[in-house]
């Protein structure tokens, strides 16, 4: 399972960040300053793959806090000045992640299923999925007038790294 | 038209009710259904003219739920907004009687162009 994976995970996130939230998005290769204090949102999608057992691809988002609501806030198409509701951030969120999972899935010739988005507010990486693959395939941030998302695509050990950017261990967050 | 949207996101529902109105559909009456089997109960009770589903849900999957119709001999016009469009599912969705497969992220126009046919 490697070559197979070395796949174009950034066309995906920056179409649906286009199309779903009217961002134009704007590739980071260096993290943005982030805001200790504000809670994040973290969701993401398993693909499994044929080969059965635990083999499988995570496909994650995480924003701040205040970039989160952002990201809601125009997915859903609701004014600057409202409150969100945590059930709709993280509804937003996973759908948001669901779309580019589905996407990254048709893209693995070995994928066989999608799982439901996991989205929680203020959890790390392991209070979300102590088993989450080791293996850091992607990572790239996109940017929009001061907003920030993170995509990560994790494997299981065995598969290779990807071209993608600023690998940094999600699960020391 | 009644046209029922079938999904367990509620974002999601409410996007695919904007971009049914940026299309031009606004003037349809659209209900909303938040799972499979939820939406099967809307279909008996409610009978729509056409279901706008997603494919993977819990309780009862999109497929799951053409195919329950199909079994039925359920005639309602049926088509799939999803996030997954593979060859395969697209082969199934047909084989099962789906008029169409939309892929998210979809665009007013994307809609416009699987639904024209159907809605008269």
């Amino acid at each position: 399972m490697g070559k197979e994976l070395d796949l174009d995970f950034r066309s995906p996130a920056e179409e649906a960040c286009a199309v779903m939230l009217g961002w134009d998005p704007m590739f980071r290769a260096v993290p943005p300053p982030l805001d200790a204090g504000a809670p994040a949102l973290r969701g993401y999608v398993s693909i499994c793959l044929r080969r059965g057992g635990d083999t499988r691809v995570v496909v994650a988002i995480d924003s701040p806090g205040r970039d989160a609501v952002a990201v809601a806030r125009a997915l859903l198409g609701a004014p600057d000045d409202e409150d969100l509701p945590p059930e709709d951030l993280r509804d937003a969120f996973g759908e948001l992640v669901n779309v580019i999972g589905g996407n990254i899935k048709g893209m693995i010739e070995e994928a066989v299923r999608l799982s439901i988005p996991t989205v929680q507010l203020n959890r790390s990486w392991r209070q979300l999925d102590a088993d989450l693959p080791g293996q850091l395939l992607f990572q790239m941030w996109l940017a929009h007038e001061g907003h920030h998302l993170r995509m990560t695509v994790l494997a299981n050990t065995g598969t290779q790294t990807n071209k993608g950017q600023h690998h940094e261990d999600p699960h020391r967050r | 038209m009644k046209i029922l949207i079938v999904d367990d996101s509620r974002a999601m529902r409410m996007i695919v009710r904007r971009t049914l109105r940026q299309a031009g559909y606004g003037q349809h009456d659209i209900e909303e259904a938040a799972n499979g089997l939820e939406g099967y109960e809307q279909i008996q009770s409610q009978k729509p003219d056409l279901v706008l589903c997603d494919w993977n849900m819990p309780e009862m999957t999109g497929i799951e739920l053409l195919q329950k119709l199909k079994d039925e001999g359920h005639g309602v016009k049926f088509g799939f907004v999803t996030s997954e469009s593979t060859d395969e599912m697209r082969s199934r969705a047909n084989e099962a009687g789906a008029l169409f497969l939309i892929a998210k992220p979809f665009t007013p126009d994307s809609f416009k162009g699987a639904l024209a046919p159907h809605m008269s």
